[in-house]
């Protein structure tokens, strides 16, 4: 008798935190099974739409990313994002995807009715009681499509606004019980010397550094930090992540895995970027690495 | 990223062409008797394999699924019984992983952090996909492009709600209502990566359309 395996565990497989047990089971299953094979591939889809509308859980995330990344799947990642924005709930998008997505296709379908039927007018005047009867279906068609979407489009803004109080209740919830296996160190100030620099101190438990530097008074809509060498090599470059809170206020974060980071010196490079614009340098931060 | 065939890079196992027609044709057999249903199962197997790897975060998830199809054909060439097919492939699959992992071991760190550094895709420009999905969106059939877009406009902080009405609405299970959105969603998948990967240039603009 086959087993058949719960959306649960199809999701931490695909995040690889089903024990290898369960995992070589399942994978068996989904050898022998096209329909959970299947099941599969939606649940992995549904991740990546997930990912991108950060509706993830941040150890999901990092997980969900990092396979992404190494398996040169990435594109995924663009094709779900601009799903999402063309025809997701967002209600700044909606608009744009009506008319660009379902109106062009009822318009296209409603031009090919009105092509074929300017020739058969020629041949069969009859049948332009019948287009007019079909342009008026698909006139009907863009109305209740038009409904759909009002009233779609009233229920996501009712159910986002309590949804969200939910989902910050569970993110906290969520981060308060999990032992996080990152420290977190807040570099402060352009600090030069190097008696003076920020000391980031690592435990081996630690399998990454989050280095958070204050918000900017004058806030571009993305950073990005680049970790170098004194010496100027560059170690790795990604997105520097905002977030805010009474007791830091404004605050961008980059994570960094621990085995990069050997004992020395170190600067965090900041770069803003405005819009349409080519990144400029905001500051850098100078730290020094200590082992326990 | 351009992909190497690291296997056969390293000389632990012959290279992809090694598979001749021979262990083809026998794979197929094993597959199935009839040749279209051989066919389409041996798609599917492959399908399996590079999704078995990528799912263990391989990064060379195609080449290690042909190195397990290369390894299948010979066993079957050689005359082996094979019982249960998918059964077996999964066995070989996982021999080719545990040789996989312990390879690229050694190289995870640096391939990682080769892949972090520049890696600045997040600001990547949408445009081209905008344009690629408005394409492949009017060319999808009909029920397709509905279903998605019903779909996706319930895919936010609602979609539980939203796409149980949907299941409701057209007489189906909300598993149902899921994986009639995935094939949807792969054909349109496949038409923007398609588009994307000759440019990003859609074949019919929008602006040529005659509006009703």
């Amino acid at each position: 008798m086959p087993r058949v395996s719960t959306d649960e565990q199809l999701t931490r497989y695909l995040l690889g935190e089903l024990p290898e047990e369960e995992s070589a089971a399942l994978e068996e299953e989904y050898f022998a099974d096209d329909a959970c094979f299947e099941r599969l591939l939606a649940l992995d889809d549904e991740l990546v739409d997930d990912y991108v509308r950060g509706a993830l859980p941040p150890s999901w995330r990092a997980q969900l990313e990092r396979r992404l990344r190494e398996t040169g799947q990435w594109g995924r990642v663009q094709f779900a994002r601009a799903v999402s924005q063309r025809l997701g709930a967002d209600p700044q998008t909606q608009r744009v995807a009506r008319t660009r997505a379902v109106i062009p296709l009822i318009r296209r379908r409603a031009e090919i009715f009105v092509g074929a039927l300017a020739a058969a007018v020629l041949l069969f005047a009859g049948v332009a009681g019948w287009f007019s009867s079909r342009n008026a279906g698909l006139r009907g068609e863009l109305a209740r499509a038009e409904e759909l979407q009002r009233s779609l489009e009233k229920r996501a803004e009712e159910l986002q606004r309590s949804l969200n109080a939910a989902r910050a209740e569970k993110e906290v919830a969520v981060q308060q019980a999990k032992p996080s296996k990152a420290a977190r160190f807040l570099l402060v100030g352009t600090v030069r010397g190097p008696g003076s620099a920020n000391r980031v101190l690592l435990s081996p438990d630690f399998e990454s550094v989050i280095l958070q530097v204050p918000g900017e008074e004058i806030p571009y809509p993305i950073y990005r930090g680049t970790v170098r060498t004194v010496a100027g090599e560059s170690l790795l470059q990604a997105r520097l992540q905002s977030s805010s809170s009474l007791k830091e206020g404004t605050t961008l974060a980059i994570e960094v895995p621990s085995r990069l980071l050997t004992p020395g010196l170190y600067v965090l490079v900041v770069e803003g970027r405005p819009q349409r614009a080519k990144w400029e340098a905001v500051r850098d931060y100078r730290f020094e690495v200590i082992r326990k | 990223m351009a992909r190497r065939n690291y296997h056969s890079a390293e000389g632990s196992a012959p290279p992809a062409s090694d598979f001749g027609p021979q262990s083809l044709a026998r794979l197929l057999e094993v597959l199935d008797p009839e040749p279209s249903a051989a066919a389409a199962k041996y798609e599917s197997l492959r399908r399996k394999l590079i999704k078995f790897f990528e799912w263990r975060t391989d990064a060379f998830a195609e080449e290690s699924a042909d190195e397990t199809i290369n390894r299948i054909g010979r066993k079957v060439q050689e005359g082996e019984a094979i019982r249960n097919i998918w059964s077996y492939a999964y066995g070989v699959a996982r021999l080719v992983l545990l040789e996989t992992l312990r390879r690229s071991e050694q190289n995870r760190s640096a391939l990682a952090s080769l892949q972090l550094l520049g890696d600045d895709r997040g600001s990547e420009s949408l445009a081209p996909w905008f344009a690629c999905l408005d394409e492949c969106l009017q060319k999808l059939d009909r029920d397709s492009c509905q279903l998605l877009v019903a779909y996706y406009r319930s895919g936010g902080q609602e979609r539980i709600a939203g796409r149980k009405a949907i299941a409701q609405t057209l007489s189906l299970s909300v598993e149902s209502l899921r994986m009639r959105a995935h094939r949807a969603r792969l054909k349109l998948e496949a038409c923007v990566q398609e588009c994307i990967g000759r440019g990003g240039e859609p074949r019919v603009r929008e602006g040529r359309l005659p509006t009703l």
